[in-house]
């Protein structure tokens, strides 16, 4: 389970990651909402429970942002690759991260070199390498967002809405393992949910939740070793029930 | 066959102090002398304690739990307890998780089924209520000793009873020894979850 293995504070690249998640966030409150591992971190905490810490940044916004947003990521020097942001770090050999321009990281032989990723999801294409989903504008309209941390963090409705989406991609590996941690952790935590605001998202773009259950049923063991890990409770039945509630109240 | 209650008790008062009195166990449980000193004997018999002038020491508290648990197993077979199928979630507010349910808080095992809990008997409507969905989990639910809720610890939003009770009602359950000895060791090298007393 290396992906979950390097989901540690211990990793450096995750500290740099929540640092610069902080930072962009913060500055740029007006325009970005985070979502993704990070916000399922956030929320967890919030709710009283705990999730992995993330690799990844993600963010939604809209286009007509574009310029702000862009302008201030690469005036921190967030180098634009395809639809991505992208830092390059040379890890040294005390295991610390120095950050080096994109020339520099082509220098480094791959094995010292770290990357941090910053997605962007938006209402529109901005280019044609660019990614939107279909829940980003209704975010923004409906204002589906905590304010926490002193940045903007997507529901834990919308949050769990995105990730029952993921089945429209291929299959990620280890990748979409942490998908599942990240959902399961959201159903269960000890707040009810809202599903007035899946219905919302629902209505916007419709997601399968069989899947969801049949790879939770296949996962079952490794899932109870996070939550043993994370130090929450691995409640299987609380987690079939809200599933299949949700999917109850969906139908309606 | 009676069921052990009191003498349950006294082995909770042994391993929670450790160390105590006749005189102090006299006066806290109301119970006869010669009955008192029946069980004290027994302990020491085993190796569980030593009592001197009246002085009781606990010196081998994995033999008092072991003991303790002989008695859990009788007591579960002549007080047989509720069983109903429910959310842990739905119900954690007002009982106390023991046994087997107390183990899967802890990340011991998959599931809470069929383990120990302990419901004041006031709170047996609202049981009651929520078990009438059958959902969840079968939990067995036991309102003979209402003492069990003053000793108690909470772990990730949910109350157990003490470590000492936890070991006791899973050996009386029938629970397999290697967690059982995983959870003694864990309790003499004073590791824990970030619990809070209750």
């Amino acid at each position: 389970m290396e992906e979950i293995a390097v989901r540690s504070w211990v990793n450096p690249i995750i500290r740099e990651s929540y640092d610069w998640m902080l930072k962009v966030g913060r500055e740029l409150k007006e325009e970005l909402v985070l979502v993704g591992g990070w916000a399922t971190y956030f929320q967890a905490q919030k709710l009283g429970s705990r999730a992995l810490p993330s690799l990844d940044i993600d963010f939604v916004a809209l286009k007509e942002n574009f310029r702000t947003i862009e302008k201030h990521l690469l005036a921190n020097n967030f180098t634009p690759v395809g639809f991505r942001y992208i830092k390059y770090y040379h890890e040294t050999l005390d295991g610390g991260l120095k950050e080096i321009c994109f020339e520099e990281s082509k220098r480094i032989p791959p094995y010292e070199l770290r990357e941090l990723f910053l997605d962007i999801l938006w209402d529109e294409k901005i280019s044609p390498m660019s990614f939107t989903h279909p829940y980003v504008k209704v975010i923004f309209e409906k204002e589906l967002y905590d304010e926490i941390e002193g940045l903007r963090v997507a529901l834990p409705e919308v949050i769990l809405s995105m990730k029952f989406l993921i089945e429209k991609n291929k299959y990620r590996g280890q990748k979409q393992l942490k998908d599942l941690v990240d959902i399961y952790v959201l159903a269960v935590s000890p707040e009810e949910l809202d599903f007035e605001v899946f219905k919302l998202l629902y209505s916007k773009e419709k997601f399968n939740l069989n899947w969801v259950v049949q790879y939770f049923k296949e996962n079952e063991e490794f899932l109870a070793s996070v939550a043993r890990e994370l130090g929450i409770v691995f409640d299987r039945e609380e987690f079939l029930f809200i599933i299949n509630e949700l999917k109850e109240s969906l139908k309606g | 066959m009676r069921a052990p209650i009191l003498k349950e008790k006294i082995l909770r008062e042994l391993a929670v102090k450790g160390e105590t009195s006749v005189k102090e166990l006299l006066a806290k449980f109301k119970v006869n002398r010669p009955y008192l000193y029946r069980i004290l004997r027994s302990l020491e018999g085993s190796g569980a304690i030593i009592l001197e002038t009246g002085k009781i020491k606990v010196v081998d508290k994995k033999v008092l739990l072991y003991t303790w648990g002989e008695e859990k197993r009788k007591i579960f077979q002549v007080i047989k307890g509720a069983t109903y199928r429910v959310r842990p979630k739905k119900v954690r507010d007002f009982v106390v998780f023991s046994g087997t349910s107390a183990l899967w808080v802890l990340g011991k095992v998959l599931e809470p089924s069929f383990g120990t809990a302990y419901i004041k008997k006031d709170d047996f409507d609202r049981l009651k209520q929520i078990g009438i969905k059958r959902e969840g989990y079968p939990i067995r639910f036991y309102s003979y000793d209402e003492d069990i809720f003053n000793y108690t610890i909470g772990i990730r939003g949910y109350r157990l009873a003490i470590i000492e009770q936890v070991i006791a009602d899973s050996i009386g359950e029938g629970m397999y020894t290697r967690i059982i000895e995983e959870l003694l060791e864990e309790m003499e090298s004073g590791r824990d979850s970030g619990e809070e007393l209750g």
